[in-house]
């Protein structure tokens, strides 16, 4: 299958100023990618290609990194849709933009490193690990610590939590969202931090 | 952050977080409004140049806050609507376009130096690419160029263009000696601004994108005039189509947008606002743009305070430099001349400070009486006077001539050049806030005209400037109050105008009628 191809044909080019047509709901996606219909990429794209497009550029800060962010979205997902049957297409294409940006950051020859643009939040996080814990603390405990400590948190808390630091929006984006001030969602965030904080200090991260 | 590392580790370790909770993320997200326009001070940008503006409208800023509707665009059923307000007429609606984004691409028409200035812009551009080597990414030919050049300094300006709107993208050059260290110190080298349009460098713009762009801003700039019944700004030697001003790409949590803003007369009975803001959104998704066509509104429909620098690349470095508002020059006999002539130089070997002033920033007057000769020169900011005047008088009978000086509290002000667009800002200002008390006390609005308006500057002993304007109101069957003159009203108002750096800031206050 010629990916490239299938993208840039996807999309119904119109001029009309309303009507656009109906778009399909996630399960009926997910019942072309099931049947193998090429249709399953066009429909994706038509969409969440806005959305996916959006995310994928808050995640790599470049234009023509997020496009190919987007392009392998759509690859995994004609690869992993069967098996996989999402239930939310919307957060299993998040979740594959996230890992297809750490991808591209990592692209062998392309000298990729993480941007600047995400060395804020980053910058953020990295205040909740104390001092000389960095040594000590495994790349995949920090994970498991990471992962529980957001299961647990509150729907509200969660959203901020995955919004700064997961889809890396900024701090106005997300007041705008939440229709309150910056001031606010930053407190929130800081109160959030905290939390982490004494979740590693609680597994015994407290160096 | 300490090193790449740690990024990548803390990066890895967020990106493992259970997928159900991303499903609650998508869900709390989509239940939140996808755009909302804030209804806080507007905030307005001006054309760029040695007095790059930001307007800001504070004191009476009319707290209206915005209906939104807005076609989500990932698809049917998620049309989110926030209505916190009644006002009908900033109702938002947003229509999608998709076009192509093909050949033949839409190009910068550039403005076209002498040779002359040619050879400094090349030299400027040079020493730009040696302070930022990432414009060099940018082709010239993708770059609006202006220039400014004097005995005072240097001037250049150049902003990344996509197709044929401006972007926040500049890189600007100023050396200019304005005589007030702070100011100096400020502008003194290269500035840059807008980086974050970097990952649009290598964009091409379709002449057909371009030009709907700008259709769509005009046209529902026009509508929303119709339905308001506000009365767009008609320039002198501007083609009727030229409405838009701050035309400009701005790229921020609201994804990419063009934004601009059209200056308005004010009007009874709709005096609700100087300006009408038309905005288009952008998202480019492969070889295929989205066009958002935003309904045009009399409150910004995006608001920033990102960015200090916008303009309009359709404007030639003449048109940018030029419209500095200036007094009208008097026209003398030869003889006359000759004595003003003579009156200045003996002036400003007196005065050398007011020699600093450009003359064309002077209003020069003569008249005589009782064998006296007087020569007034007065420095004017934005076309009007200020009490800053150098006199001269010469006595015929005693051959001795008088030169003295007055209102020098304007002289930190002889330094500002303050454009034709900003002015036009403050005397909307000015007759909006007339309008409102005269509408208030029932005194004669039908009759108001605007040119009528005597505006005079002022300086308050804080150093603070402001334009103030008197207008005598004629009273009416209706009206009520008391005023101290009989069939008429004084109204009183005034704009603080404050310059830092290339800003020039404008707060409005409320009129007042005696």
């Amino acid at each position: 299958m010629d990916n490239t191809m299938i993208i840039f044909k996807a999309g119904p080019i119109t001029d009309e100023r309303s009507g656009l047509m109906d778009l399909l709901s996630d399960e009926e996606i997910n019942r072309l990618f099931f049947d193998r219909d090429e249709k399953a990429i066009a429909e994706t794209q038509r969409k969440y290609g806005a959305y996916l497009q959006k995310i994928a550029r808050d995640m790599t800060d470049d234009r023509r990194d997020a496009e190919e962010c987007v392009n392998d979205v759509y690859l995994h997902a004609w690869n992993s849709i069967p098996p996989n049957r999402p239930d939310s297409l919307k957060a299993y294409l998040t979740a594959l933009v996230r890992r297809a940006a750490a991808d591209v950051f990592r692209k062998e020859g392309r000298d990729k490193r993480i941007p600047k643009k995400l060395y804020s939040p980053l910058d953020e996080l990295e205040e909740v690990i104390p001092d000389g814990a960095y040594e000590a603390l495994d790349g995949r405990i920090l994970s498991q610590i990471i992962k529980s400590f957001v299961s647990s948190l509150p729907e509200r808390r969660k959203y901020i939590f995955i919004s700064r630091y997961y889809v890396n929006r900024d701090v106005g984006e997300i007041a705008k969202k939440l229709q309150v001030s910056r001031s606010t969602v930053a407190k929130e965030l800081a109160q959030i931090r905290s939390g982490l904080k004494q979740r590693l200090y609680s597994e015994g991260y407290n160096v | 952050m300490k090193n790449s590392i740690t990024a990548e580790k803390l990066f890895d370790a967020v990106s493992d977080i259970d997928p159900a909770d991303v499903e609650d993320f998508v869900r709390y997200d989509e239940k939140q409004p996808e755009v909302r326009a804030k209804a806080e001070r507007p905030v307005l940008k001006m054309i760029g140049g040695i007095a790059a503006c930001i307007v800001l409208f504070g004191g009476l800023s009319v707290g209206l806050k915005l209906l939104v509707s807005r076609t989500d665009p990932e698809g049917p059923g998620t049309t989110s609507t926030e209505a916190d307000n009644t006002v009908e007429t900033n109702e938002i609606q947003v229509t999608k376009h998709v076009y192509k984004n093909e050949a033949p691409y839409a190009k910068l028409k550039k403005y076209e130096f002498a040779p002359e200035e040619q050879s400094v812009a090349d030299r400027l551009y040079d020493e730009m690419i040696k302070e930022y080597p990432e414009f060099a990414d940018i082709p010239r030919e993708k770059l609006w160029e202006s220039l400014a050049t004097g005995e005072a300094g240097e001037y250049a300006w150049f902003g990344f263009c996509i197709g044929e709107i401006g972007t926040d993208y500049c890189c600007n050059y100023n050396n200019f000696d304005y005589g007030i260290q702070e100011y100096n110190d400020y502008l003194n080298g290269w500035k840059i601004s807008g980086e974050e349009f970097r990952q649009f460098v290598d964009l091409q713009l379709s002449q057909t994108v371009n030009d709907a762009i700008l259709e769509m801003l005009r046209k529902n700039v026009r509508a929303y005039a119709e339905k308001t019944g506000m009365q767009i700004v008609r320039w002198a030697d501007r083609d009727p189509d030229d409405i838009l001003e701050r035309v400009g790409f701005h790229y921020d949590e609201n994804g990419l947008y063009v934004q601009s803003v059209t200056l308005t007369d004010p009007v009874e009975p709709s005096a609700v606002s100087g300006h009408i803001y038309a905005a288009v959104g952008v998202e480019i998704n492969g070889d295929t743009i989205t066009l958002n066509e935003y309904s045009a509104s009399s409150e910004p429909i995006f608001t920033t305070d990102k960015y200090e620098y916008s303009f309009t690349p359709n404007s030639s470095a003449t048109e940018l430099f030029a419209p500095y508002a200036k007094p009208e020059k008097t026209e003398f006999s030869a003889d006359q001349r000759e004595t003003v002539d003579r009156a200045y130089n003996e002036i400003i070997e007196k005065y050398p400070d007011f020699g600093k002033i450009p003359r064309e920033m002077l209003l020069e007057e003569i008249y005589s009486a009782d064998n006296n000769t007087n020569v007034l020169f007065r420095f004017c900011l934005g076309g009007v006077p200020t009490q800053y005047i150098c006199s001269y008088s010469h006595n015929i009978g005693v051959s001795v001539s008088n030169c003295w000086i007055s209102g020098e509290e304007f002289k930190p002000f002889t330094d500002w050049q303050i454009p034709e667009h900003s002015m036009g800002e403050i005397r909307s200002m000015l007759a909006k806030q007339t309008l409102l008390i005269m509408k208030a006390e029932k005194l004669d609005t039908g009759s108001f005209d605007r040119d009528k308006l005597v505006i005079y500057w002022s300086v308050d002993d804080d150093g603070q400037l402001y334009a103030n304007s008197e207008y005598i109101a004629s009273v009416t069957d209706e009206t009520e109050k008391q005023f101290g003159c009989e069939g008429h009203a004084h109204v009183f108002n005034k704009v603080s105008v404050t310059i830092s750096g290339n800003t020039i800031t404008l707060r409005e206050y409320p009129a007042t009628a005696s």
